[in-house]
């Protein structure tokens, strides 16, 4: 199995990073970590800002490279590239936004038989609801595509991977 | 709890983007307990 990372995603509700709002007594964070750790070798978080206000969770934290609060998919890229240059030996990235407290026990599983099974180029989500772009398995070999191709327009949305993923 | 979780009684992705989010999901951390 290659090691994998999860980069979790810290955004902001009326004022205050909403990742650390409390629930049943811990942040919302927490709950998160606790329901990634068993499946990834290694977590990140990706936030802008102080990275002093995460310092209790003991996790890297990296931030945007395309500009700060640059949205979902500059996100990711951050993470990826985070991971390129500090872990060599990794191979793929899972992602998780970090106010989804309930997320799949069996998230990293699920996304990893897609991709041993279709050999797709990343794997996202899908509910009947539709997809959840925040949540998939990146490759890291993706980074510098990202870096060149996501426009700040593209970057706020987490589907605008559609747009800079090379087609296969 | 984390069984019951993913057995459909909450979308695994429900996200927080309200504080009345929160609410719900401490509630159903609460039913989910007892």
């Amino acid at each position: 199995m290659d090691p994998k990372l999860a980069s979790g995603r810290s955004s902001r509700i009326g004022g205050c990073d909403r990742c650390l709002l409390p629930l049943a007594g811990k942040p919302l964070l927490a709950h998160v970590i606790e329901r990634l750790k068993p499946q990834v070798s290694e977590l990140i978080v990706n936030a802008n800002g102080d990275p002093a206000r995460f310092s209790g969770f003991g996790l890297p934290v990296v931030s945007d490279r395309l500009g700060d609060h640059a949205g979902p998919l500059a996100g990711i890229q951050s993470g990826l590239e985070w991971t390129r240059a500090n872990r060599p030996k990794c191979r793929y990235v899972t992602t998780a936004a970090s106010d989804t407290p309930f997320l799949p026990a069996d998230l990293v599983s699920r996304c990893r038989a897609a991709i041993d099974e279709d050999n797709p180029q990343l794997v996202v989500a899908r509910t009947e609801e539709g997809r959840h772009p925040t949540f998939g398995l990146w490759p890291v070999s993706l980074a510098s595509h990202l870096a060149e191709s996501i426009e700040p327009a593209i970057a706020r949305s987490a589907t605008g991977f559609e747009a800079v993923v090379p087609k296969r | 709890m984390f069984q019951a979780l993913e057995a459909g009684k909450i979308d695994p992705f429900f996200k927080i983007n309200r504080p009345d989010d929160l609410d719900a999901a401490e509630a159903f951390l609460q039913a989910s307990l007892t």
